[in-house]
């Protein structure tokens, strides 16, 4: 326990280190900041007037898909934000920055983790906030429903962080050239779920269901907070697996990082 | 500098843009994939969308699902998918590399734009036939046959053009801020708002419709890939390209002031 | 505090074959070769030495280092450092070792450089009495109080430098691994921090363990050094004893008055000669100094003469060259 605020608590002093770097560029970090503000409306914007053009989406609501989007893009942004160590990992391996957080009496992914926090981010994540907040006062979800919401929005903060580790953990084998990839999960994955899975083709449906579980991030906690999972065809049980499967795919990637720096301090650089 | 002794520079530029790209082999099929998956989404969002509809603001099923096809396969070649080349060129203003390419006889923006069509050149070798034929194939799509498609070599050559100006002008605020990040992010935005990558514009309602019209961004996206996929004619392929024409001209004008005033200032500041 | 036998460490290098036809050969085929690294090294490093590891690039000391301080896993071979096997107990052993290395920076590069110890502080768990006791002395030895509040990117190589090693420090380990923290320094920094080193190992008993390719750190610094060739220890001792060993042989640079004379003494090389000077090698041994100089001066009136003893650079060179010669 004792151990577990102790890194905890560097990881604040980590954090607050990476975002005072920042702030010393104040003119850029605005510019970027509101150049980053804008993408959520960018978005979100042309998917809703195509929504609005088709006056909505296989039995879903407008209100409904923005619930969607609020949920998953507010998980996607924050671990965006948070683990940025692990999205830039590729580079530090190569210039021999792991050793150095070798060479310090602390778990290596606490330290990627607290290495850098890119704040401007925080930008998405209340904009993301916005548009759920809308949405769940157009759709008066009630308590129950609120904490469908929030489990859901955890689960996929936990989903993303595991496949930003994931990601990191394949440069030890690769070495940057399959980053990539894991552009596919986190900002295609943020983009197919922002409608629900049920409207793909069978084959997708399934991939993203068993296969890759997309579907446990936002589309079933979304369900159960809409009442709607056993109209979509799922046994009541199946939103409650979702925050066990995140949290499953997170200590995946934590394994698979584990190897990985293994395998780095027996074949080194 | 002669005419001829220009033109080789450009031709030697362009062929470097696509040597860099050829290079990165494994990144471009990685690339591909992501492209492919983007594109999976969309078009299986459509034909939910349409579901047993006929026609919705003027489009088909299956004209949407072809609409994706060639976006997705053309949005590298127009090189409006990320500011990696932006910000390649704003870390060279920073750095003060280009006060070389200042010097040279030899306008930054046209070598920008050289560079763009070059690594052009490799994508729809590497990417835009790859991506196309396999959706094409995957999706049973008919090829658009109306003969306004043989214009669109044309449009897309204007659309590259458009874009990497769009992007000069983005990441030439590195001559007097440090960075260019953010002006970039805004264009990037810009471009996939007003450029319709996402959503075809037709769908947009009609305020938005008009203010997409008029700036320039459509020009880099939506022309080009509407009309490659057979929706642009008659009186709207006109505009279209008339549109491109005109508003790549403003854009070059702006690009060479740009240029003599970031010129000026760093010889004034240094680099 | 080190004790090493017979470390090894191997590399699995794949082979590629060339061209078109090779890379589907690589897919079926894939052979390795394996590369040795390190070959067999064993010494022992007691408490309190100050041991200088030198070495041609590529030799093995950079892995050997890396082994010591557990970023890396020995292939075979025992390896333990203050009673701890390094990458096995990670943790423990980071806890009590500094490491600085030349090229990089272990400082956050955009704040002051006390909110760098301040963090270190915390990474290592430090106790804030004896954290800012050793940090006040530090900063007072290496004279760094009023670079405190600059950001790290504002500091020249030297007074960078300075800051590094402070904070590697920080957190009072009994042993130090310094990768070429000279490298690129004027002359006044070097010192500073020569003399620190010095000071440091002398009055706080730490065990200093620095890799370079400066052979005057070493003259300046340490007792003793290690010299690595081919994964192999070569020498192990003192520099002294290497020079007088093969260090015997002197350098006289001789400018004439006239033309220089065309012919030397027996068993004298010639390493330079130019119309008025004369640049000779010659065992003192086998030629006495004087009996060379009294010999060039009858065939030719001197101007200026130099007696110079064979510079380090030369022997060691020498060795990587030709290896140890047996001892006489």
């Amino acid at each position: 326990m004792r151990s577990v605020l102790s890194d905890l608590d560097l990881y604040v002093r980590l954090i607050g280190a990476s975002v005072r770097s920042q702030m010393q560029y104040r003119l850029n970090f605005a510019i970027r900041a509101f150049g980053d503000s804008l993408v959520v409306i960018g978005d979100f914007l042309p998917l809703y007037f195509l929504v609005r053009a088709f006056g909505g989406l296989q039995g879903w609501t407008l209100a409904e898909i923005a619930l969607l989007y609020g949920m998953v893009e507010t998980s996607w942004a924050t671990i965006e934000g948070a683990l940025w160590g692990f999205e830039r990992f590729g580079p530090y391996l190569i210039e021999g920055r792991v050793d150095r957080w070798l060479l310090r009496p602390r778990g290596v992914i606490l330290q990627v983790a607290a290495h850098w926090f890119e704040i401007r981010k925080l930008g998405r994540v209340a904009q993301a906030l916005l548009v759920l907040g809308i949405a769940i006062w157009v759709l008066r979800l009630d308590g129950r429903g609120l904490a469908w919401v929030a489990t859901g929005i955890a689960g996929g903060t936990l989903f993303f962080a595991a496949v930003v580790i994931l990601g990191a953990a394949t440069q030890f084998w690769t070495l940057g050239q399959t980053a990539e990839l894991q552009n596919m999960l986190t900002y295609g994955g943020s983009a197919a779920l922002t409608f629900p899975v049920s409207i793909y083709s069978t084959w997708f449906r399934r991939i993203v269901t068993y296969g890759v579980p997309l579907a446990f991030v936002n589309y079933f906690p979304a369900l159960a907070a809409l009442r709607r999972t056993a109209a979509a065809g799922w046994p009541a049980f199946v939103p409650w697996l979702s925050p066990i499967v995140c949290l499953g795919v997170l200590l995946a990637a934590r394994a698979a990082f584990a190897q990985g720096l293994r395998r780095y301090e027996s074949t080194g650089s | 500098m002669s005419f001829v002794g220009s033109v080789r520079a450009y031709l030697q530029f362009a062929r470097c843009a696509f040597q860099r790209r050829a290079a990165y082999r494994l990144a471009n099929w990685t690339g591909i994939a992501v492209n492919f998956f983007f594109f999976l989404v969309h078009a299986q969002l459509f034909v939910a969308l349409f579901g047993t509809r006929g026609t919705v603001a003027g489009w088909q099923a299956a004209e949407a699902v072809r609409y994706f096809a060639t976006s997705e396969a053309l949005l590298m070649v127009l090189g409006v998918m990320s500011t990696q080349t932006g910000l390649e060129f704003a870390e060279r203003v920073r750095s003060g590399d280009v006060a070389v390419d200042l010097v040279r006889p030899v306008r930054l923006w046209a070598r920008y734009v050289a560079e763009s069509y070059g690594s052009a050149a490799y994508y729809v070798l590497m990417r835009a036939s790859i991506l196309y034929v396999a959706a094409v194939a995957l999706y049973g799509l008919a090829l658009p046959l109306n003969p306004e498609v043989l214009l669109a070599p044309l449009s897309i050559a204007l659309g590259v053009a458009m874009a990497a100006t769009l992007m000069y002008l983005a990441s030439a605020s590195a001559f007097w801020t440090e960075q260019a990040h953010g002006p970039l992010s805004v264009l990037l935005v810009a471009i996939f708002f007003f450029g319709g990558i996402a959503v075809p514009l037709d769908f947009y309602p009609a305020p938005a419709r008009l203010v997409a019209d008029l700036l320039p961004f459509r020009g880099a996206v939506y022309t080009p890939v509407a009309l490659a996929s057979g929706k642009l004619r008659g009186v709207a392929l006109l505009f279209g390209l008339l549109h491109q024409i005109g508003w790549l001209g403003v854009l070059v004008l702006v690009a060479q002031r740009i240029e003599q005033r970031g010129a000026a200032h760093l010889a004034v500041h240094g680099g | 505090m080190i004790d090493v036998r017979e470390l090894r460490k191997e590399y699995r290098v794949p082979r590629h074959h060339r061209g078109a036809w090779g890379a589907v050969r690589n897919l079926f085929e894939p052979r390795s070769d394996i590369v040795r690294a390190v070959d067999g090294i064993s010494f022992h490093i007691a408490a309190g030495e100050f041991v200088g590891f030198i070495g041609p690039n590529g030799a093995g000391k950079s892995t050997t280092v890396k082994m010591l301080t557990g970023v890396l896993e020995p292939t075979a071979g025992e390896l333990r450092v203050a009673g701890r096997v390094p990458r096995r107990e990670r943790i423990a052993h980071v806890a009590h070792i500094g490491v600085v290395f030349g090229q990089r920076t272990q400082l956050w590069w955009d704040l002051p450089v006390i909110e760098s110890y301040e963090l270190l502080r915390h990474v290592y768990r430090v106790d804030a009495g004896v954290y800012r006791r050793q940090r006040d002395r530090l900063v007072d030895l290496l004279e760094i109080g009023p670079l405190l509040d600059t950001p790290v990117r504002k500091l020249s190589l030297g007074q960078r430098m300075r800051c590094e090693l402070a904070a590697a420090l920080v957190h009072c380990p009994d042993l130090i691994f310094l990768d070429e923290p000279t490298i690129g320094l004027d002359v006044v920094a070097k010192e500073t921090i020569r003399t620190f080193l010095a000071a440091e190992n002398r009055e706080r008993g730490t065990t200093v363990l620095l890799t370079t390719h400066d052979l005057s750190d070493i003259e300046r610094l340490c007792p003793r050094m290690l010299l690595i060739d081919h994964g192999r220890v070569v020498y192990d001792g003192a520099l002294e004893q290497i020079r007088r060993s093969l260090g015997r042989e002197r350098r006289l640079r001789v400018d004439f008055d006239g033309t220089a004379p065309d012919d030397v003494p027996d068993h004298v090389e010639v390493e330079e000669r130019a119309h008025q000077r004369l640049v000779l090698r010659f065992d003192p041994d086998r030629v006495a100094a004087h009996d060379l100089i009294t010999w060039l001066a009858a065939r030719a009136p001197i101007a200026d003469l130099v007696l110079e003893e064979t510079p380090i650079e030369r022997i060691v060179a020498a060795i990587y060259r030709n290896g140890l010669p047996e001892q006489q």
